[in-house]
């Protein structure tokens, strides 16, 4: 999952991005409406968050940009310090998903990044499930059967983004794009490691692969045979 | 009286049955004045000049030809009979048929004056009703005037007159009131942003720190940094915003303030400041140039203005810092050789949390006040702000203020 920061306010930026990276989302900042559009055109991200007042082109104007040039595909989060309802109803109005009001807890910001992120995977709860593998997206815990996984926080987030589309076959270059951030070198073999070693911890305990490449297209996830389950599943208890 | 008043119907103490009943009184006693008189002096005049009386008088001199032309005919036959004592029973006769007519005339005058009470009453109490219309329809807005919400006005319509002129006072207080309280709001708007994002920031770090629990040292301390640095920020902004709020209300000292003195001393406090720049501060000044005003407000003014150049200015440049007289009014003014303001910026550059540059004044710790704090103090003393400025070239901050 591959996030956008926008905000004049550097410190605020910088503590946000880093309290999502290391949720394992791929986080880009920019400090002004102007970066953010530059930014915008060159990635695809899955979500941004996005301060309402900015000089120069504000956060309704970028939001009014998302939605006219890329259509509902990022997510908007809103943060701002004016709490007005008029406020908030504009904001909404113009294509926001979801509003914060600064100050906020990080907890909550990032509670509400999972849930906007998990509408585009039609689960209800914060568990992520293929077959015999369970991912919590708000425990960061990753079980195969009763196995934990131990996973570092780009595995973790290269399962996420697998798990939220399974069976569905991803080259390497979209996944570069959507779970690595704007400082990954695109000419390495990041992802075909980070990929590997996923692979490996995933059957460590003697199962079957789940991650199956497909040659010359990508990579996708499958559940093994026989028990193949692409459905979510219910909260664990 | 007041426990009598108390248990009377409520139209009673008002102002329109008051009125009404005024009107009802005035008339009915003109009425009755005008009756009364008319009454008196019929009654009283023909009982003193009875015409029988005067056709005596006339018989006496030439019977028959004054009473055929006043035709009376059956008094004239009387006279020729019997003169004198046929005018005795006449004369009785016309204060019985005056007496008769007096009558009349008071129990119709009675009738009428109780029929004029009854419609005057009625008149009174529409035309009360008339008059105090406007009345109602101030008190029902003013009724429905809210503090949050001002926008309401009476309007009225109709001619000039007490009640209009009264109506549009109401309505120029409500724009007055409404316009404060509109500052009043947007100032809390603005300042409740202007303190939110520090705490978000202090918020944020301390969150993100916190929650990771392999942070080294090395990444804790960067977060208290940030956290001092926006406390730091937060503080200056909280000390200029109560600066703001106290000179809202005039609350001036009012005393002879020597302006010369105010230049020497705020030119001496930045000496060291601007040193540690490369700048240096010349004072230039009158002495004996005194205005009537608060000496602390006027010295922070100038101070607000010195710390920008000083801030501002470029290394090794001069900044000019004075006071003279010009006519009637006095002013205090620093000018700085550059940067100099954009003409765009020039009209913003007083305004409540303008900043040049957003980031590098909220990474200094800036609150966005200090010329808008310059600009209330010159007004409060009933004076104004100037700037004249060309980019590249330099900037003269002004305050003028009427002399003593």
């Amino acid at each position: 999952m591959r996030l956008l920061v926008v905000d004049d306010e550097i410190e605020l930026t910088d503590a946000v991005a880093r309290g999502l990276r290391r949720e394992g989302y791929a986080v880009d900042v920019a400090y002004s409406g102007d970066e953010s559009l530059l930014k915008l055109a060159e990635n695809s991200y899955d979500l941004v968050c996005l301060d309402l007042t900015m000089r120069g082109i504000d956060g309704l104007e970028v939001c009014r940009r998302i939605r006219a040039e890329h259509g509902s595909v990022p997510r908007v989060l809103m943060l701002t310090a004016r709490d007005s309802i008029d406020d908030r109803v504009h904001g909404l109005d113009v294509g926001a998903d979801d509003y914060l009001v600064k100050p906020f807890a990080f907890a909550e910001l990032s509670a509400r990044v999972r849930v906007l992120l998990r509408r585009d995977t039609d689960s209800v709860s914060s568990v992520l499930s293929v077959g015999d593998l369970r991912l919590d997206t708000a425990m960061h815990e990753v079980l195969r059967g009763r196995r934990e996984v131990e996973l570092t926080a780009k595995e973790f987030s290269l399962l996420r983004y697998f798990m939220a589309r399974p069976g569905q076959v991803m080259s390497q270059e979209h996944l570069l794009e959507h779970v690595w951030d704007e400082h990954a070198d695109p000419f390495t073999n990041t992802v075909r490691v980070t990929v590997g070693t996923l692979r490996k911890k995933l059957m460590a305990g003697g199962e079957e692969s789940m991650i199956e490449t497909v040659i010359g297209s990508g990579y996708r996830l499958l559940a093994p045979e026989p028990n193949v389950s692409t459905a979510p599943t219910e909260h664990r208890p | 009286m007041r426990s009598t008043a108390g248990r009377l119907p409520d139209w009673l103490g008002s102002i329109r049955f008051r009125l009404a009943l005024l009107y009802s009184m005035l008339v009915f006693g003109l009425a009755v004045l005008v009756v009364g008189v008319t009454y008196g002096a019929a009654s009283r005049s023909l009982a003193s000049t009875p015409v029988t009386g005067t056709m005596e008088r006339v018989y006496v001199d030439d019977l028959e030809c004054y009473v055929r032309e006043t035709s009376q005919f059956c008094i004239y036959e009387a006279l020729h009979t019997e003169s004198v004592e046929v005018v005795a029973p006449l004369l009785k006769l016309e204060r019985e048929i005056n007496q008769n007519a007096l009558d009349k005339f008071r129990y119709y005058a009675l009738l009428s004056l109780g029929g004029l009470f009854l419609v005057s009453i009625v008149v009174g109490w529409l035309v009360a009703d008339r008059a105090l219309r406007p009345i109602g329809r101030i008190t029902s807005v003013a009724r429905r005037i809210q503090a949050t919400d001002l926008s309401r006005r009476i309007e009225m319509k109709g001619p000039h007159d007490e009640l209009r002129e009264l109506a549009d006072t109401f309505d120029g207080m409500l724009g007055r009131l409404d316009d404060a309280f509109e500052g009043q709001r947007r100032f809390i708007h603005e300042a409740s942003h202007e303190l939110r994002n520090p705490i978000a920031v202090i918020r944020t770090n301390v969150d993100v720190a916190l929650a990771d629990p392999d942070a080294n040292r090395d990444e804790l301390r960067e977060s208290l940094d940030v956290v001092g640095r926006s406390s730091e920020r937060m503080s200056v902004l909280v000390d200029d915003l109560l600066t703001y709020a106290r000179r809202e209300a005039p609350a001036m000292r009012e005393a002879d303030v020597d302006l010369g003195e105010v230049v020497r001393e705020v030119a001496e406090e930045f000496s060291a400041s601007a040193e540690a720049r490369g700048l240096q501060v010349d004072p230039a000044f009158e002495p004996g140039l005194t205005v009537l005003g608060d000496r602390v407000a006027l010295k922070q003014a100038l101070a607000n203005l010195l710390a920008n150049a000083v801030r501002l200015a470029p290394p090794g440049t001069t900044i000019r810092v004075g006071c003279g007289a010009d006519g009637d009014r006095a002013w205090m003014a620093v000018e700085d050789e550059g940067p100099g303001i954009e003409p765009a910026d020039q009209a913003k550059v007083f305004d409540r949390f303008f900043r040049g540059d957003p980031q590098r004044s909220r990474a200094e710790g800036r609150s966005g006040l200090g010329l808008t704090i310059v600009r209330q103090i010159a007004e409060g003393h009933g004076g104004a702000v100037g700037l004249s400025s060309a980019p590249g070239v330099g900037s003269t901050f002004s305050v003028w203020l009427p002399k003593a």
